[in-house]
């Protein structure tokens, strides 16, 4: 339970994936926080996305 | 009055966005209705209760747009659309002048020391972004739902083999160090801890603990399925032993549907070996059982905060049926059942927080017996259809069938006002049961959003020669920005019976239900 230990007693700084609403909220509790912008790969389209991964085209 | 729908393929935007961008739409002169949406099902569902549908409509697809308005001409219309693309343009302008990143790997790098991942994508993308995090030494909050429940066990396992906290998926409340995650509230810090498969029961126990002059060490969310023998408890396990392990907790608290048989197992016997007093709340459990086990078991989720308190105090363990006096509660329910019309005689609960639905539902058996419900584990008394009642009904309208490609109800409340008007109406009607719920991500004026609908259903049963009685509970902290006196005061106004609890709410409701059916 290291880990956890060291996350209670220590400072938060937040990776945001998603909604970025999430993050103002922090920002507003003053945390640090970076956003991460993300869309559907290949714009949703599942087989392209495969295709894409196979052949080790980086999101 | 002409109707222009547009479905923008493969154009994805994020729920809250497009919410934003539809209430600053709605506002131009000329526009009846409006809704900017992602095409999933439960959005077509809204779309075509509104009558914004077409056939283009129809075959959209989640990843696809949907833009429908209803307006009084077409200049109006075409405002509508021009708008639109500026209102997108500056979002996109904005995103410039803000830092963002595209893979967790470089956001990491600009943020040295980051141990917190929060990731919020629909269901289907975040297993895949929550490995990657946790390979990268995060801990991780996933609010995404729909997830399969062999993903949500396999991304717990990998945390667990990492020595790190899943908080999800499909959790909505979580406090680390005094901070409220996603659509918690404010709470001060103080000796309890919190370990919840439950958003709004988590929330409550933590602001009713507040109330009671206290605090909360750490609330953890483990996201709603995390108790299902599929899952097996890894994330509430993972937590009562962070909590064990953690100096500033006196007392655990666990709240929970019931669990699977296999995990209840294994809960009861990380509890036994906790040398802390932990309080359980599992909606509908046996508390025999807990008992057994050294745990302390609770009523429902205000009698659960109310224990945690007193284990702290070393004070008894007093159970609060009612605040207020027997008298008071009497009067109440005759005042509320004497101007109702002979076939005003069935409940309509409308919940935004899931908990408060299975809580009302247990609560409610002790006055009139079964209801309907959406809510899993409903057992034959569930729906068939979520948006059509039967008798006594409780809807959870967080469900994910109605949460899909949209925003929780808590933020966007088109689908509490819709319920409001759908159910409130109805001549057999004689209680609604509604809950609001605060938070500094949640909407900012929760009780003004749906205020009007609440006003028009008493009004509309009024003219019929009835009266519709509407019982409510505030879920919210001092802290919290939407200020809970004023939202009570404006529920109140209205004439709301505004209870200090949702099962002090539901208890109430009950009684006038049965007071009315048996007139």
């Amino acid at each position: 339970m290291k880990n956890t230990t060291r996350l209670f007693s220590g400072k938060l700084k937040v990776i945001n994936v998603g909604l970025p609403h999430f993050a103002e909220t922090l920002r507003a509790q003053g945390i640090e926080v970076e956003q991460v912008d993300w869309k559907p790969i290949a714009e949703g389209d599942k087989d392209l996305a495969q295709l894409l991964d196979s052949m080790g085209v980086d999101d | 009055m002409p109707l222009k729908i547009v479905v923008k393929k493969n154009e994805y935007h994020d729920s809250i966005q497009l919410m934003r961008i539809s209430e600053e739409l709605r506002k131009i002169s000329g526009v009846e209705q409006l809704m900017v949406i992602m095409g999933t099902p439960s959005n077509k569902h809204i779309l075509k209760n509104m009558y914004l549908t077409d056939e283009n409509v129809e075959v959209a697809g989640k990843n696809d747009m949907i833009v429908a308005v209803k307006a009084e001409s077409e200049n109006v219309l075409e405002n509508v659309l021009l708008s639109m693309e500026k209102l997108f343009r500056q979002g996109e302008e904005k995103k410039k002048n803000q830092r963002v990143h595209y893979s967790i790997e470089a956001a990491m790098k600009a943020l040295p020391g980051a141990n917190v991942c929060l990731i919020s994508l629909p269901g289907e993308y975040a297993i895949e972004q929550a490995a990657k995090a946790l390979d990268l030494g995060l801990h991780v909050i996933i609010y995404s739902d729909n997830v399969p429940l062999q993903d949500d066990r396999a991304i717990k396992e990998l945390a667990k083999e990492k020595g790190l906290l899943c908080m999800g998926p499909d959790c909505g409340v979580v406090n680390i160090n005094g901070v409220a995650f996603l659509t918690a509230s404010v709470v001060k810090k103080g000796p309890v801890g919190i370990v919840g498969a439950s958003g709004s029961g988590t929330q409550l126990i933590a602001a009713l603990v507040e109330r009671e002059g206290l605090g909360v060490s750490q609330a953890i969310g483990v996201g709603g399925k995390d108790l299902k023998d599929e899952v097996g408890g890894l994330s509430m396990l993972s937590g009562i032993s962070a909590l064990e392990n953690d100096p500033e907790t006196s007392v655990i608290v666990l709240v929970s549907r019931i669990p699977g048989n296999k995990t209840l197992a294994k809960i009861l016997e990380k509890i036994k070996q906790v040398k802390k007093p932990v309080v359980v709340y599992f909606i509908g459990g046996d508390a025999e059982i807990i008992k057994n086990y050294n745990g302390v078991p609770a009523t429902d989720l205000e009698d659960a905060a109310l224990k945690a308190v007193n284990l702290v105090l070393n004070k008894p363990l007093n159970k609060r049926e009612f605040s207020l006096s027997s008298a008071d509660i009497d009067k109440i329910i005759s005042g509320e059942t004497q101007l109702m019309r002979p076939e005003q005689k069935y409940l309509r609960g409308l919940y935004c927080g899931g908990t408060f639905c299975d809580e009302a539902i247990a609560q409610l058996q002790n006055s009139i017996g079964d209801v309907f419900s959406n809510a899993p584990g409903s057992g034959k008394f569930r729906l068939a259809d979520a948006y059509v009642s039967h008798e006594h009904t409780v809807i959870d309208l967080g469900d994910e069938e109605f949460t899909m490609g949209r925003p929780h109800p808590v933020i966007d409340p088109v689908p509490v006002r819709m319920a409001i008007l759908r159910e409130g109406q109805k001549t057999d009607i004689a209680v609604m049961l509604i809950d609001f719920i605060l938070g500094p991500a949640i909407n900012p004026n929760p009780v003004g959003s749906v205020i009007s609908q609440i006003k028009e259903v008493k009004e509309i049963q009024r003219n019929a020669g009835g009266y519709l009685s509407v019982i409510a509970s505030v879920c919210g902290t001092e802290g919290d920005p939407q200020n809970l006196s004023k939202q009570a005061k404006m529920l109140e106004e209205a004439g709301v019976i505004v209870m200090p609890s949702n099962a002090q709410a539901a208890r109430i409701a009950g009684l006038i239900t049965k007071k009315c059916s048996s007139v």
